[in-house]
């Protein structure tokens, strides 16, 4: 057996374990069918990291169905590994069982439905890192995205909870129309719908509306999926609604698959067609929009959950700059910060669920002190919050080292100050919730925002195992950090080099190898690595502040209105704003081709 | 944003998109064009190379059968979300249907139903079964079974329906359709190294046992299809019912 | 006719998500979005035309041209697709109808807002 045999194995069999649960779980004991998720989960994580080793030295390519190209035209659906598909492949496993230790008893799973949904799940997630189509890509998004949508209304009885899965559904279908659009687009011109197939038919003519607006409507349904500004409201709203275990999974698989996304498809199919220096800025401008917006909206939220859901619009927004840099660097911190924004994010949502269990509420106010019996607790938020602010030696942190020395390199110099006040801003917000909720100091005040309710989670169970979880997560994003720099230079070497991707395909002849170096931490950087967390510190210390407080929260307040009037939480502005984004992206190509 | 802000930025946008809607339609070749390659040479493999009569089958199943296994699954998904969102929440009871809350339809109505339930469950399997030859496959057959059994919904009221409707025989049925299309992709896996390959005997074009895997993987479809709807509307149905006796 | 045929899916794009943005009724804005998705369809079944052509299936008639299977085969998945979302939609708005007694106004929900 060999590579190409395993590639479609961490689809076939999720899927497969899906249907038998569908069909038979719910005469089986609850036990087993959590043992059951477990190891599926584990060993799409273990078929991830064999992928990765076998990608070591090229990537891995298959046709499913074992087609040729008949007639000179490649008929089957492409199927291609490389490092990055098989580190998402790997990410992806690793979180949903750290995650599942959550599910034992917080779900009551009515007929095994949850651990149905869950496996497919992570089958969906595995076939859109493994698609090298676009249509069949479109499916995985969409499958991705019901199942999503379900979880994320699974506490019908609260009306909130309807109102995130309704905007996250309606946001994601009209994404998904806007990505079919597209689709068909590319597929009348160039006949094709593989994206290497796609992508050489491009280079051959010259790029036109028709490729620019293509290219703006394919990507619009998978940066609904990244939370990208302005297409993000969905993620504000669901991560605040759906159980704690969905969040983790939304924030450190889905929007990560999202971002991934972007990257491969104009890599590979567009990158021919439209040369570099017109998408780097667009794409720059919208992941920069997200970092600062996500950052800004999180710091007046006293709901924590709807502030870990701006900061994930923010984090994402940082990837979105690393894989918009186009280059390798770029591509290599994003990946790092990728697996590090993961650990430090579940973590966070792990204490999130903690404090629910011990205290039915995460609401800033109402937290205010209660706290400080939760030591262990409370040092797992500290940690997770400097994470989320880039501090060494996270894997948040040397991503971000990473990704502002490619755009330094990249003569995007601007991007620098961008990336250290979204980590700041993001990590001020959850220093400051730590701190008032675990150590009790400043006053509570309200910092705006949608109020928690009591309640407004049925209690998982005691703290213990969800601390577990968060240990291994927080374990997670210190590895990125620590792991060294040759792996990601690596994993984005490959991602950005469709060369690699096309003779995996079709064969040719490799080009010599390179020796790929890039500076990890290092002393003269390290000012710039903590710049963010000692932001962080002076701006929550800012608001806990007896009597600057108050005005720090004036300012902001006042500062965030305009932002925070465009969140009406109504269906109608945000499909507005996910349709101006669109419009403005497609705007931006047509221009900057012309 | 107020109704009129609103508009205006919407008004704005739509043109936006417009604008970019229409730069990329006026690339699009002349509508009528003879110019298909993928649909050529998908025709050509369909024919010449797997005996499959119905090229648009061969297409779903055989050459682009990844798509289709993930299409199913959004399927499957579908029906365990549907149950996951129409629960019954605490304090929810179903009615109990008795007698004579059957529709009071006239007996030649009732009759004209049967009959036809037993027309269209045949019509949906033919399609099916014939899915690699004529126009139809699993899914619309799936969708067709699916509806005839709810004749005896109009014809016989809930009651009957419910009786002819045990949920976790459907389950079964549905979950064994959707296994057995991955089943007989790892078959595939493991008989000729490629997931979801062809490589069963594919016989001569136009005759009941061609295509190989094609005719298989359309019953595999129709199964789960036909169980999967009948499902999703059983929880329509079931949180009709809770209303319905919550309004009492 | 080019223009028409494209035309009416880039329409029907356009006055679907008009009607999800204003729409003052959830059950009317999730029809809207299943009228959003059936553009789609037109568009693909457009793109795949040939003058002249017949059905690709050839189980009556041999060889000869024939539009293009594969856009049909995409449509199809975009039918179930679209179908499958609109189910668990409706079940979102029945789960919304019952909390709020009867019709909802979308404009109403807006609980997650700030």
């Amino acid at each position: 057996m060999n590579a190409t045999d395993l590639l479609l194995l961490p689809v076939a069999v999720p899927l497969l374990a899906a249907a038998i649960v569908a069909g038979v779980g719910r005469l089986l004991p609850r036990i087993l069918l959590d043992a059951v998720v477990l190891v599926v989960a584990l060993g799409v994580a273990s078929l991830g990291a064999l992928l990765l080793v076998a990608t070591r030295r090229h990537d891995v390519a298959t046709v499913a169905g074992g087609w040729g190209a008949v007639h000179g035209h490649p008929v089957g659906i492409d199927v291609v590994a490389d490092p990055m598909t098989a580190g998402l492949i790997c990410l992806d496993g690793l979180v949903l069982a750290i995650a599942l230790a959550y599910t034992w008893h917080y779900f009551d799973d009515v007929d095994a439905v949850l651990h149905g949904l869950l496996l497919a799940f992570v089958g969906g997630l595995a076939g859109f890192a493994l698609a090298g189509d676009l249509f069949t890509l479109f499916v995985m998004l969409e499958l991705v995205s019901v199942i999503g949508f379900v979880l994320t209304g699974y506490r019908i009885e609260a009306e909130r909870s309807l109102q995130g899965a309704l905007a996250f559904a309606v946001a994601s279908t009209i994404g998904g129309v806007l990505t079919l659009t597209g689709i068909a687009l590319v597929y009348a011109r160039t006949g094709q719908l593989a994206l290497a197939s796609i992508g050489r038919s491009l280079a051959e003519q010259p790029a036109d509306g028709l490729v620019a607006a293509s290219f703006a409507l394919v990507l619009a349904g998978f940066l609904v999926k990244a939370a990208t500004v302005p297409f993000h409201f969905w993620t504000a709203g669901a991560e605040m609604v759906a159980p704690t275990p969905v969040c983790i999974l939304f924030s450190a698989l889905l929007v990560t698959s999202g971002v991934y996304a972007v990257g491969r498809i104009y890599h590979v199919a567009y990158q021919q067609a439209l040369p570099g220096a017109d998408v780097r800025p667009v794409l720059l401008a919208f992941g920069a929009a997200s970092a600062l917006v996500g950052a800004l909206m999180s710091l007046g939220q006293r709901h924590f959950k709807r502030m870990l859901a701006f900061s994930t619009i923010a984090h994402s927004g940082i990837l979105l700059v690393g894989v918009g840099l186009l280059n390798r660097d770029g591509a290599a911190g994003a990946v790092t910060y990728a697996v590090g924004h993961a650990g430090a994010k579940g973590a966070l949502f792990c204490v999130g669920g903690v404090l629910l269990s011990r205290f039915k509420s995460v609401d800033e106010n109402d937290l205010h002190g209660r706290g400080r019996r939760l030591a262990a607790t409370g040092v797992a938020a500290a940690l997770g919050a400097l994470a989320l602010a880039g501090a060494p030696p996270f894997g948040t942190g040397l991503g971000k080292a990473l990704t502002e020395d490619a755009a330094d390199s990249a003569g995007e110099q601007w991007l620098v100050p961008v990336l250290v006040l979204a980590s700041g801003l993001t990590g001020a917000a959850v220093l400051r919730f730590t701190i008032r909720c675990f150590l009790g100091w400043g006053r509570p005040v309200d910092s705006g925002g949608v109020p928690g309710r009591r309640g407004e989670e049925p209690e998982p169970d005691p703290a213990g195992r969800l601390l577990v979880s968060a240990w291994l997560l927080l374990g997670l994003s210190l590895l990125a950090g620590l792991a060294g720099t040759g792996w990601a230079a690596h994993v984005g070497s490959s991602y950005v080099d469709s060369g690699a991707y096309t003779r995996a395909l079709w064969g040719g002849p490799a080009p010599p190898a390179v020796a790929m170096h890039l500076t990890g931490w290092h002393a003269t950087g390290l000012p710039l690595a903590f710049a963010p967390a000692l932001l962080a510190c002076a701006i929550a210390a800012l608001w806990l502040l007896p009597g600057i407080g108050t005005a720090t929260r004036a300012v902001t307040l006042s500062v965030l209105r305009p932002l925070r009037a465009m969140h009406t939480g109504r269906l109608g502005d945000e499909t507005t704003w996910l349709l101006a984004g669109t419009g403005a992206f497609g705007i931006a190509m047509l221009l900057l081709r012309a | 944003m107020s109704g009129r802000g609103r508009a205006v930025v919407f008004a704005v946008v739509a043109a936006a998109l417009a604008a970019v809607l229409g730069a990329g339609f006026a690339g699009l070749p002349s509508f009528g064009t003879s110019t298909h390659p993928y649909g050529d040479a998908a025709v050509h493999a369909a024919l010449a190379l797997r005996h499959t009569a119905n090229a648009v089958g061969s297409v779903t199943f055989d050459q682009r059968g990844l798509d289709t296994l993930g299409e199913e699954f959004i399927l499957l998904s579908a029906v365990l979300g549907a149950t996951l969102l129409l629960r019954p929440e605490r304090g929810e009871r179903p009615a109990r249907w008795e007698v004579d809350q059957a529709p009071s339809l006239p007996a030649v109505a009732r009759g004209t139903a049967l009959v036809l339930l037993a027309l269209t469950f045949l019509l949906a399997i033919s399609v099916v079964l014939h899915g690699h030859l004529t126009p139809g496959g699993g899914f619309q057959g799936g969708v067709i079974a699916a509806s005839s059994l709810h004749l005896l919904y109009v014809g016989g009221g809930p009651s009957v329906l419910s009786r002819f409707r045990p949920e976790g025989a459907y389950d079964l049925l549905e979950a064994a359709g959707a296994a057995a299309y991955v089943v007989v992709g790892l078959g595939g896996l493991v008989a000729s190294g490629a997931f979801l390959a062809n490589d069963v005997p594919h016989g001569s074009t136009g005759a009941a046992l061609s295509a190989g895997t094609v005719p298989l993987l359309n019953i595999a479809v129709g199964l789960e299809v036909g169980a999967g709807v009948v499902l999703l509307l059983s929880r329509f149905l079931r949180q009709e019912e809770l209303t319905a006796a919550a309004s009492r | 006719m080019s223009a028409l045929a494209y035309g009416a899916s880039a329409v029907v794009l356009l006055a679907g998500l008009c009607g999800v943005v204003f729409s003052r009724d959830l059950l009317h804005l999730v029809v809207c979005l299943s009228i959003t998705q059936s553009s789609t369809y037109v568009l693909l079944l457009a793109v795949g035309y040939r003058s002249g052509a017949t059905a690709p299936v050839f189980s009556d008639h041999p060889k000869g041209p024939v539009v293009d299977p594969v856009v049909q085969a995409l449509a199809l998945t975009d039918v179930v697709v679209g179908a499958t979302v609109f189910a668990l939609l409706l079940a979102l708005v029945i789960q919304a109808a019952k909390r709020a007694d009867g019709d909802v106004d979308p404009d109403a929900l807006s609980d997650l807002h700030g």
